[in-house]
């Protein structure tokens, strides 16, 4: 759309200004009341490109037309285009220069900025054209949009977008919703109940959203209308229940979420020796849902309700001291609804104790070791199906380093020394065999390797995680990280003995991340950040606030189910809601 | 010169009003007289009287008083009267000048033959020099030849627009110690290009600062100059930028930013938000999503980083013993939890607590699952409540 003529504007401005000075105030004073209309409107100011988005090429020209409406007196037209920031050069595609065509040869994100003069008050225009390589191909991604607790807006928000690889991108300004459904009401077998709640997109697609819900089943979901599935945890006897599909609808004020209490499970427990184990807790998950639980009487009994659902996955944890590991095998929900009769058979056990915890060949008094390992077959269900054995036991020794009364299942199994906080070792540990008389921690290992970026320069403040896999990861040994120093290297401590996974990334962007085995010479040489592209783009708030200091996630959505959970890129919207992410050019 | 027939009154022009074209009623009026004296002459045969043409009067009429500058407009009028009533064509020319009014350009910057006469006054002369006069020429000549005896010249003073500061701002949020701060002057001027505009800053900090220097910073906006300042110690920083411009006349602008110490960092945001008692039903991160603070952010809003907030995590389960433990070397921005690592029904804490480049001891008790050293919504510390499944 073309601007509004101006032609006779001017001419009436002239003519009154020339009429003025002739003293003939009375006319003026006629058309004044026309001319001088309170305060000049505020225009509206947008281009359109064509074509959008834009193949590279170094003779068709990209056309960017001004479309400005409620302006008065005569606009006149700045343009601004910019790649990289650097000028590029544009030429006027009209006379008035309210619109002008550019020549885009290299791909990426090329920033038009106008601005219009005029009597009236014109914003300033800024957008993009994205001029993509050819052959770029789209592919799906999630933004994760996460407003700061107490904002206006929802909780975590999921959108899709559609990226192309190889260039750099802006996608268009992302709407942030505002909360729309908020007291509800949650209970159980229609009693209301404390809960945990957790709403997923029906869609199956997207992160969930948790809730709590106090005594009297009140919650505050904050979540925009739509279609969730909801999993329900009540806090006590009753049984988790998940509803399918739930309309979020902000018409519907107190819409209650209701299920059923479940059926009831009971059973009892019984020790090598066959006789009652109390104080194990027995906890069942069905199709997923989180588990109930309930913990053994004197008599190995327990009682529990489940949900309906077809297979269930069950989890015995002995108490601590007895040497068991925990029995964990799937039944389907029927046998589960039968009186379970679990029993701990198919393995001896040894006892460490006495065994000294020593630290490069001091004892370590007050050492902690976690043995973990794993049995075929541990206990038996009902006579007739066997359940796995997990071994997750743990000691502390005494101020001489010798682990006290230590009885553990005799297998191959590992152990992960903690000598002091923040050392670890993992050792190997057959108690099918007698014990050793120590159990020795070598010096911490240093994993030793050089970053840099995608251009191949080092890369200080590179953040390098390391991960434990294996035996130290079922030990609940928690990843580390250090920040590579100048230079690019970095050089972190990590347990012998234990496997590693890296996980290297650059906070100033400088190249996306990589995950990267830890050989066991420790030496993971130089390791590259990965090429990655970035995308630009900027929240908008309904609200009075400004969408600012919010997180911003990308997952990818074309990849394995761990890695849709793992962020490959973050970043905080700033004081305008502008934010940017890098994307790698290959997914993980 | 022509002669007509003896008149009986003379022309009046009225300001604002064109006289030279003499209405047609007045001249048949004036017709008639004329015959009827020729006829009555004759009729006499006692005497004969010829019209003899007058020149036309002129003269330079300037409607406004106020001071003209270089890229304004002016207007001037004429003012004619002419003897004979005839029509009158005039011819005007404006003309630049320098330092004096010798010095002016031998080509009019402007002509015109209308009533009005108006001229924009050009900043420099063909010669390159600061217009500091004009000279405005009118020569006016009647329908019969005849030219005013005088040329009407009209000289005005060129006065100089001093340059302004239309504004001295800052972009960001706050002024804090060590953060740096961009500061973008706009100035403006009537009669001068931008270019030749010289800006000078003055920093004028507390007592204590050693004087940290500006440092320039690009603009795209012509009229803009930015420059960046890193305040190195608290309290009121005067910032004073003077405009000069080629002929020595000045603006001001000068404003006070009051300079504060590094606030505590603020936990914004996490995932899951720590707010209310959670499930651990499977494995799951625990992260930290956003940290405000004035040095040290996290993730950084404009890279590289300026600084970084560091992380301190811990852990307490009872199935681990009644203290809390912490997690040694766990640095980042997240932790993953294995419920399987725990015993169903088991509750446990994780702890995070952030600090920035500021040693800082935070005043709560270990119980407490949130802390502020500030005292309100801005936390340093947070503590997931996870009930293992």
């Amino acid at each position: 759309m073309k601007p509004r003529s101006s032609t006779s504007d001017r001419a009436l401005v002239r003519g009154a200004a020339l009429l003025w000075s002739l003293g003939l105030g009375l006319a003026l004073a006629a058309c004044a009341g026309d001319m001088s209309d309170s305060t000049p409107p505020t225009c509206a100011v947008n281009v359109t490109y064509s074509p959008d988005p834009a193949s590279p090429s170094a003779t068709q020209p990209i056309r960017a037309v001004a479309n400005v409406s409620d302006y008065q007196g005569i606009a006149r037209y700045k343009w601004r285009v910019v790649r990289d920031e650097a000028e590029v050069p544009f030429a006027a595609a009209d006379p008035d220069v309210s619109s002008i065509e550019f020549l885009a040869a290299t791909p990426g994100v090329y920033r038009v900025e106008l601005r219009v003069d005029s009597a009236s008050s014109c914003p300033t225009y800024a957008g993009d054209v994205n001029v993509l390589p050819a052959g770029a191909v789209a592919r799906a991604y999630r933004l994760r949009i996460t407003p700061p607790p107490g904002s206006a807006s929802t909780g975590p928000q999921d959108q899709r977008v559609q990226l192309f690889g190889g260039v750099d991108y802006a996608i268009p300004s992302r709407a942030l919703l505002t909360a729309e459904v908020r007291a509800r009401q949650v209970s159980s077998g229609g009693a209301p109940v404390a809960a945990y709640l957790r709403f997923s997109p029906a869609s199956g697609e997207g992160l969930f959203t948790e809730v709590s819900a106090g005594a009297d089943g009140r919650m505050d979901p904050r979540l925009t209308p739509g279609d969730y599935q909801v999993v329900v945890v009540p806090q006590g006897a009753q049984a988790p229940y998940r509803i399918a599909r739930w309309t979020a609808a902000a018409s519907a004020a107190e819409a209650a979420i209701d299920g059923p209490p479940g059926a009831v499970a009971s059973g009892t427990v019984r020790d090598p020796d066959d006789a009652p184990l109390p104080g194990a807790r027995v906890s069942m998950k069905v199709d997923g849902l989180p588990a109930t639980f309930a913990v053994t009487g004197a008599d190995g009994s327990f009682t529990m309700r489940v949900s309906g659902g077809s297979t269930a996955e069950l989890t015995v944890v002995p108490p601590p001291g007895l040497g068991l590991p925990r029995l964990v095998g799937s039944l389907p929900v029927a046998v589960a609804r039968e009186p379970l009769d679990l029993r701990y058979q198919g393995f001896s056990r040894r006892d460490v104790g006495g065994v000294q915890l020593r630290r490069q060949g001091a004892i370590a008094p007050a050492g902690r070791v976690t043995f973990v390992g794993e049995l075929p077959s541990a206990g038996i269900l009902n006579a007739g199906r066997f359940l796995r054995g997990e071994v997750f036991i743990t000691a502390t020794a005494g101020a001489d380093g010798r682990l006290p009364a230590t009885p553990l299942p005799q297998a191959a199994l590992t152990a992960v020394l903690e000598p002091r906080a923040g050392e670890l070792a993992a050792l190997p540990l057959d108690t099918t065999a007698p014990p050793p008389a120590d159990l020795e921690a070598a010096a911490m290992e240093r994993v030793t390797g050089t970053v840099r970026t995608s251009a191949a320069v080092a890369a200080p403040g590179a953040v390098v995680e390391l991960i434990p896999r294996g035996a130290l990861a079922a030990a609940g040994a928690p990843a580390t990280s250090v920040v590579v120093g100048g230079g690019g290297a970095f050089s972190a401590p990590v347990a012998p003995g234990g496997e590693y996974r890296a996980a290297i990334s650059d906070p100033q962007r400088r190249g996306t991340s990589q995950l990267v085995d830890v050989p066991a010479s420790r030496a993971l040489g130089v390791v590259s950040l990965g090429r990655g592209w970035r995308i630009t783009s900027k929240l908008t708030s309904l609200s009075a606030s400004p969408p600012r200091a919010i997180s911003v996630e990308l997952y990818c959505v074309e990849c394995s189910a761990a890695q849709q959970q793992r962020p490959l890129s973050a970043a905080v919207t700033d004081e305008s809601g502008a934010f940017s992410l890098l994307v790698p050019d290959e997914l993980p | 010169m022509a002669r007509r027939g003896l008149r009986s009154e003379t022309g009046v022009s009225l300001p604002g009003r064109a006289p030279f074209a003499r209405p047609a009623s007045a001249r048949s009026t004036l017709c008639a007289r004329s015959t009827l004296i020729a006829f009555c002459a004759l009729s006499a045969g006692c005497f004969y009287l010829d019209d003899i043409n007058q020149r036309p009067a002129i003269e330079i009429f300037r409607r406004t008083t106020t001071a003209i500058e270089r890229g304004s407009t002016v207007t001037v009028s004429a003012i004619v009267r002419d003897p004979d009533s005839g029509s009158v064509s005039l011819s005007w020319a404006g003309y630049a000048c320098a330092a004096t009014l010798d010095a002016c350009d031998d080509t009019p910057i402007a002509e015109s033959s209308a009533i009005d006469f108006e001229l924009e006054v050009p900043r420099r002369t063909a010669a390159d020099q600061s217009v500091q006069h004009l000279r405005v020429t009118l020569v006016a000549q009647d329908d019969r030849g005849a030219a005013a005896l005088v040329p009407q010249r009209l000289d005005l003073d060129v006065v100089n627009a001093a340059p302004q500061i239309t504004a001295l701002q800052t972009v960001g949020r706050g002024f804090v110690v060590g953060r740096a701060l961009e500061l973008r002057a706009q100035r403006s001027d009537a009669d001068d290009p931008l270019s030749s505009v010289v800006l000078t800053w003055e920093v004028f900090p507390p007592v204590g600062s050693t004087r940290p220097p500006l440092r320039a910073l690009p603009s795209a906006d012509p009229s803009v100059e930015a420059k960046e300042l890193i305040p190195d110690v608290t309290g009121a920083w005067e910032i004073k930028v003077t405009a000069t411009d080629p002929s020595g006349a000045t603006g001001t602008l000068q404003r006070t930013l009051v300079v504060t110490g590094d606030s505590p960092p603020c936990l914004t945001s996490l995932s899951p938000p720590a707010a209310a008692p959670l499930f651990l039903d499977e494995l799951r991160r625990f992260s930290v999503l956003v940290v405000e603070d004035d040095l040290d952010p996290y993730p950084a809003v404009t890279a590289p980083s300026p600084g970084a907030a560091s992380f301190a995590w811990s852990l307490r389960a009872p199935s681990r013993g009644p203290a809390r433990l912490p997690l040694t070397g766990v640095g980042g921005t997240g932790v993953e939890l294995d419920p399987a690592a725990f015993s169903p029904g088991e509750v446990v804490e994780l702890r995070v607590e952030v600090a920035d480049r500021e040693p800082r001891t935070l005043p709560c008790a270990d119980g407490d699952a949130t802390c502020s050293l500030t005292g309100n919504a801005c936390a340093q510390r947070q503590t997931w409540r996870l009930e293992v499944r």
